[in-house]
């Protein structure tokens, strides 16, 4: 089908009369914007497939808005190469279709409508609504151009599906309902069964059979466990049992080696009694032995002691009797030295009277003139002392009146002369002299000019307002005063009384005599003191003791001297030199005999020590000699004992054989023990105690054991468990045969799935092949040779279209709507025309394209490109229309170009 | 004096038939096998024994639950005739059987007096028959439970002219997988040598462990089980009976088969071929079982090859019996292959290419011999068949 013409009036901008003649392979309608290019297109699709009684917003759309006339289109056509003319009146009810095929009569209204329709393949008496869809995916409308293709070519699926059912020869290539309804049970019997990862669905047969297995054999292996168990139990049972026989002979095996033991045991105690006591006899018989060889020891050693003992007594005596010699010797040596010393004695105790006479008599002229100096002097004392005393006499006859006492009596004296002066001075007299006022003293009033005595505190007052207190004597009263005066009187006169004087003069008298005897008294006492403090009456007689004494010494010492006794000096000097000889004797006589002292100590010293070690030579020689006499004593009371050297001998040859014989018995004891094998026979009792034990260890173990059986064989008899387990295999293995088949018939439906899919899948490929060549042809005008579209269909529908282009992004497929504007626009221009060329062949081999502004996201090379394209449609039967606002971009298509104006109007 | 008694084994009261899958059905078989107790003491009556040996084997299993074993002695009591049994293989003795459990004795001593338990091998003198009993203690017993009889003190001190009746179970021949009817791995033990027991030294030997009767030996009986609890093996497989024997000192046993069991057990095994197999394998099916339900079980052993089509209706059929039957055991070794016909019209459905490429290739998969791959090939194909005819 081909458009040629196209006449308009009175539709939309086109209120004029227009005809536009197309080339019937390449036109490009130009013109400015606003100049009817799109209404133009838009009119021809209307009256190609709306009717023309159609009303409504359609119709109103169509209607022109200039002016009043109902729009009306006429085309002409060239369809299956024949001339067609169709015009359409747009007016409501009463629109009008007019048909001119060929030569053919004109056919009006609906027949044409329907005829048209037929002729056009499409649906006849479609609504308006559905009309407009019509051959959408011929008509490119402005903004439409990069809208999904395989929404186009799903609107055209039919026709689509016919031709390319056609393209691929005899064989079908379109499945049909029943294969649809075959694929689509399959399928959801699978999805029923299977979940997306390959697992059997939850409550699915499958999910049922396989959980049913695992249940029986869940079943199953408890029932085979329990029997396993009741099995293992009656093992047991019948080990225990076999095991407590055999317990049984095994205690009566001991009971047999034990009582064999127990005698042995017996006989070995028995044996060891007679070995305790033969071992009693040999320590016997050795102590017998023992005792004797003693006993002969000790004879040697007590023999042997006083044979020693008499041999020391010989040297030990020839010792002792030189130190006798040697003492003796030193006792005359002493006595010698005592004797010289004794005559030094005598010698200086003569020499020390001779010096007491001749001291004594030297002493005795000093002693003599010291007793009568002392004799003449007690004669004065005497003298002075008898003075004293008549003095002492006269003074006693005296008033005792000391100077104090004397002192104490002026004192009185005075103070009475005192008290009695201020007696007389104390009293006043007062005189009113002068005054006009009354005066008064006390209560008595004063006359002018008289006077009176006051004595004692009195008040005189003046007038009525003067008053003044007089104490006469400083406060002191008239009677104090007269008192006073009494006492001094009385103290003076008490102190007089007391010493029997009458008056003080008296007493000035009586002071002065005694003032003069206490002089004298005084005098002669410090004489008499001189004297006494040289000589007293003790002196005096000491001095006449001393001459008495020392004269009676002379006369001893004379005595004692005799004749010796030189005679008496004639005075002191000669005394002194006497005396002073007499000790110098001494002092020479004196020290030789301290001398003769030492030589007499030295040899008493020697004397002493040689006696005393004679006394301890005596005492060990005395000794010796008792322990010899001891040694013959012992000796003596063992022969007494034990009798002489022969008895002892066959005694103690007796006590060897007797200990030969015991230790021979013994020998045989020990024999006949070791013949018991005491070693073996403590070890075979220790072993049969372990065995004892061990047997009882496994008894107990083997009765507990059995008693553990038995009570796990009591069943209660509600189970009879061989069955449970026959019932349980059989029910694993029917539930395994069971999901064997239901797996099995599960992979039947999945295996039929999965084939449908694949074919499904090889078919849609088959089918678009051709759809898909002739695109791809198309594209690579643009992307180059390798380009390459593919588009999947599916379930009756096109989709998922592809472009592939080797130089852009690794050659990978993109997907349509992850095209950029421009390459959607090209892609889906090639679809278009794909499915247009393949369209074509329903309609006598063309078909026209209406492209309305298709590309207006091309850059201009692409769309140079493009017209190579469209060139090569048109070339392949297709009649081109491109409606654009900028022809100039389509110059190398080579296309006849009309242009409309602003103001539309026709023009070739 | 002849001694007439019943002889009987391998009751298996309480075997739990595990495989059979519907609880009310293995409760029905459990039951049958205490119903058959009443024919027997029926039997024991109309043909006049004397008393009743069982061979071993009375119970399933040696712990027997107290419902069954309160339900066994009620039985046995209700028989009245004195009843002797040993313990077998199944119901061995031993401490922990329930031959020593308290419970077991109660209930047997107020239900079943008649019943008299041999758990010793020794002599147990009759009025006119001597028992002598080779109890099994153990599940298995390596020695031969028969071995005391070999004793010629034993027999010596036999009474001369009272019948001796040896009550054993186990397997008379060694590694014979058709003599042994236990489990296959009781073959080795439990073996019993009767060719080792003195000549003529015992009348009759009445032997457990074989389900089916059958003589061993001139004086030797396996009687078999009084009502089958397996599938019968091989062709002579007398299996439902009791043995009425008639024993007597130094001559030979006179020994009948009575007829006790009620349930049918059927093994068969099926061809299939050609699309009419399958309706030749419902009317061979209608022969054997007829119309009854809930009375029979089957082993069938299904071969061949099926369309996808003749697979949906054998499943039909198979159904039907699966309900019907107590058990069905079905060794179903047929293979589903979809027939040419089902393969064009699978794969050359002009108007449905998905469809048609999608059974081609699994057509091309389902020709890959027995793998699973194939297995499931098949399946879905199948499943794409049964789809494709539910539209």
């Amino acid at each position: 089908m081909r458009i040629l013409s196209v006449t308009l009036q009175n539709y939309r901008v086109h209120h004029q009369k227009l005809t536009l003649t197309f080339d019937r392979e390449r036109t490009v309608i130009g013109g400015p914007n606003e100049s009817g290019k799109s209404t133009l297109v838009e009119a021809i699709h209307r009256a190609l497939f709306v009717r023309a009684r159609t009303t409504g917003a359609i119709w109103e759309a169509m209607k022109s808005i200039l002016g009043s006339g109902h729009p009306e289109v006429s085309l002409v056509l060239e369809i299956d190469s024949k001339p067609v003319q169709l015009s359409k009146r747009f007016s409501g009810g009463s629109g009008t279709t007019t048909l001119v095929v060929a030569a053919n009569p004109a056919v009006h209204g609906e027949a044409a409508e329907e005829e048209i329709a037929r002729l056009l393949r499409v649906a006849p008496g479609a609504s308006a609504k559905a009309a407009l869809e019509h051959w959408a995916h011929l008509w490119v409308w402005q903004g439409q151009s990069s809208s999904d293709p395989a929404d186009q070519a799903n609107l055209q699926r039919d026709s689509l599906l016919q031709r390319l059912g056609e393209t691929n020869g005899a064989a079908a290539i379109v499945q049909s309902a029943t294969d649809s309804s075959l694929a689509k049970h399959f399928a959801n019997e699978v999805a029923q069964i299977f979940t997306l990862r390959d697992k059997a669905k939850v409550d699915s047969p499958l999910a049922k059979a396989e959980a049913e297995l695992v249940s029986a054999q869940k079943a199953f292996d408890e029932a085979r466990a329990r029997l396993e168990k009741l099995g293992q139990a009656r093992d047991s049972l019948l080990r225990a049992t076999a095991e407590l026989e055999q317990i049984k002979t095994d205690f009566a095996t001991l009971r047999r080696e034990q009582e064999n033991a127990d005698a042995a045991e017996q006989r070995l105690k028995a044996l060891r009694l007679v070995e305790a006591s033969r071992q009693n006899e040999v320590e016997k018989a050795i102590a017998a032995e023992t005792e004797q060889q003693k006993i002969e020891r000790q004879f040697a050693q007590n023999l042997e002691r006083r044979t020693q003992l008499d041999q020391a007594l010989v040297p030990a005596e020839k010792a002792l009797r030189q130190l006798q010699e040697d003492s003796e010797t030193s006792r005359r040596e002493a006595e010698a030295t005592l004797q010289k010393y004794e005559q030094a004695n005598r010698d200086v105790n003569n020499a020390r009277e001779m010096r007491e006479l001749a001291q004594h008599e030297f002493i005795r002229f000093g002693q003599t003139q010291r007793r009568d100096e002392l004799r003449a002097a007690m004669t004065q004392i005497d003298a002075l002392e008898n003075e004293l005393k008549i003095l002492g006499t006269d003074l006693a006859k005296l008033a005792k009146i000391d100077a104090s006492q004397l002192k104490t009596l002026e004192a009185a004296d005075r103070e009475t002369a005192l008290a009695e002066a201020a007696l007389r001075s104390l009293a006043a007299s007062v005189e009113l002299v002068a005054g006009k006022q009354n005066v008064r003293l006390n209560e008595n009033d004063l006359a002018l000019g008289a006077s009176e005595t006051v004595t004692e505190a009195a008040e005189i007052s003046v007038g009525s307002d003067v008053r003044i207190r007089i104490r006469p004597g400083g406060g002191t009263t008239l009677a104090d005063a007269q008192r006073a005066a009494q006492d001094a009187r009385n103290t003076r006169a008490g102190e007089l009384t007391k010493l029997g004087i009458t008056s003080i003069s008296e007493a000035r008298e009586i002071f002065g005599q005694r003032t003069e005897l206490h002089a004298r008294i005084e005098k002669a006492e410090t004489r008499r003191k001189d004297f006494a403090s040289s000589v007293s009456a003790e002196k005096r007689n000491q001095a006449e003791q001393d001459v008495l004494t020392t004269e009676s010494a002379i006369v001893r010492w004379r005595k004692t001297l005799a004749a010796n006794a030189p005679p008496p000096p004639a005075n002191e000097s000669e005394a002194r030199l006497l005396a002073k000889k007499a000790t110098e004797e001494l002092a020479g006589l004196e020290s030789a005999e301290q001398r003769a002292r030492q030589i007499r100590d030295l040899a008493a010293q020697r004397a002493e020590q040689k006696l005393k070690a004679l006394g301890q030579s005596e005492e060990a020689f005395r000794q010796q000699k008792t322990a010899r006499d001891v040694a013959q004593g012992q000796l003596d009371l063992l022969i007494q004992t034990h009798g002489d050297e022969a008895s002892r001998g066959s005694r103690l040859t007796a006590a060897v054989k007797s200990k030969q014989l015991a230790e021979q018995n013994l020998a045989e004891t020990h024999k006949s023990i070791r013949d018991e094998q005491p070693d073996l026979l403590e070890a075979t009792i220790k072993r049969l105690k372990r065995a004892h034990e061990e047997a009882q260890r496994r008894q107990s173990e083997a009765e507990k054991t059995k008693t553990i059986a038995e009570t796990e064989l009591r069943t209660d008899g509600s189970i009879d468990p061989e069955n449970e387990l026959a019932v349980a295999t059989a029910q694993k293995e029917n539930s395994a045969a069971s999901l064997d088949r239901i797996r099995r018939h599960a992979q039947a439906l999945r295996l039929l799935d999965e084939l449908f899919r694949e074919e499904q899948q090889a078919l849609a490929t088959t089918f678009t092949r051709p759809l898909v060549e002739a695109a791809s042809q198309y594209l690579r005008a643009l992307y180059g040779p390798e380009a390459k579209l593919d588009v999947s269909f599916a379930d009756g529908a096109f989709s998922d279209l592809r472009l592939t282009r080797p130089h852009l992004g690794n050659g990978a497929a993109i997907a349509f709507k992850d095209l950029s504007g421009g390459t959607k626009e090209q892609v889906a221009i090639a679809m278009r025309l794909a499915m247009a060329e393949i369209l074509a062949a329903d309609h006598g081999g063309a078909l026209p394209l209406v492209l309305d502004d298709a590309f207006a996201n091309a850059d201009p090379e692409r769309v140079s490109r493009l017209q190579a394209m469209l060139d090569t449609a048109a070339s392949r039967g297709l009649q081109v229309i491109v409606v654009t606002c900028t022809p100039a971009d389509y110059h190398l298509l080579g296309a006849t170009h009309l242009t409309l104006t602003g103001s539309p109007r026709a023009s070739v | 004096m002849p001694a007439r008694f019943l002889h009987t084994a391998d009751w298996q009261l309480g075997r739990p038939f595990a495989r059979v899958e519907d609880p009310a059905k293995r409760a029905r078989l459990q039951q049958e096998r205490l119903d058959v107790l009443a024919r027997i003491g029926a039997a024991a009556k109309e043909h006049a024994a004397e008393f009743i040996l069982v061979a071993g084997d009375v119970f399933d299993s040696p712990h027997a639950n107290k419902s069954t074993v309160a339900a066994a002695c009620s039985a046995l009591g209700a028989i009245g005739l004195p009843i002797y049994l040993i313990p077998g293989n199944h119901d061995h003795g031993g401490p922990d059987s329930l031959w020593e459990q308290a419970f077991f004795r109660r209930e047997a001593a107020s239900l079943s007096p008649n019943l008299h338990v041999l758990l010793q091998a020794e002599p147990v003198e009759l009025a006119h028959a001597i028992i002598l009993p080779c109890p099994l203690l153990r599940r298995h017993d390596a020695s031969d439970t028969t071995q005391w009889l070999r004793s010629a003190d034993l027999i010596a001190s036999l009474p001369a002219d009272k019948t001796r009746i040896v009550l054993a179970h186990g397997s008379t021949q060694r590694f014979d997988s058709v003599s042994g009817d236990g489990d296959p791995d009781d073959h080795a033990t439990n073996i019993l040598d009767l060719s080792r027991l003195p000549a003529n030294a015992y009348d009759y030997i009445a032997l457990g462990d074989w389900h089916g009767a059958k003589q061993v030996a001139l004086n030797a009986w396996y009687s078999g089980t009084p009502e089958l609890d397996r599938f019968p093996r091989g062709e002579n497989y007398a299996a439902g009976h009791v043995l009425l024997v008639e024993a007597n000192r130094g001559s030979s046993p006179l020994v009948r088969l009575i007829s006790t069991a009620r349930l049918g057990w059927h093994q068969t095994e099926f061809m299939l071929t050609g699309d009419g197999g399958v309706e030749e394998l419902a009317a061979h099916l209608d022969r054997l079982i007829g119309s009854r339900a809930g009375t029979d079980l089957l082993r069938l052993d299904l071969h061949g090859t099926v369309s996808l089509e003749g697979a949906a209706r054998l499943q039909a059929v198979l159904e039907s019996y699966q309900a019907r039957l107590l058990r069905f055991k079905l060794n179903d070794r047929t293979v589903t292959a979809a027939s040419e016909m089902e393969i064009m019209a699978l794969t050359q459905r002009g108007n449905d290419p998905l469809i048609s490429r999608v059974a081609a290739k699994l057509v091309a998969r389902a020709n890959a011999g027995d793998s699973e791959d194939a297995v499931i090939a098949r399946l879905a194909l199948r499943e794409l068949h049964a789809q494709l005819s539910r539209i």
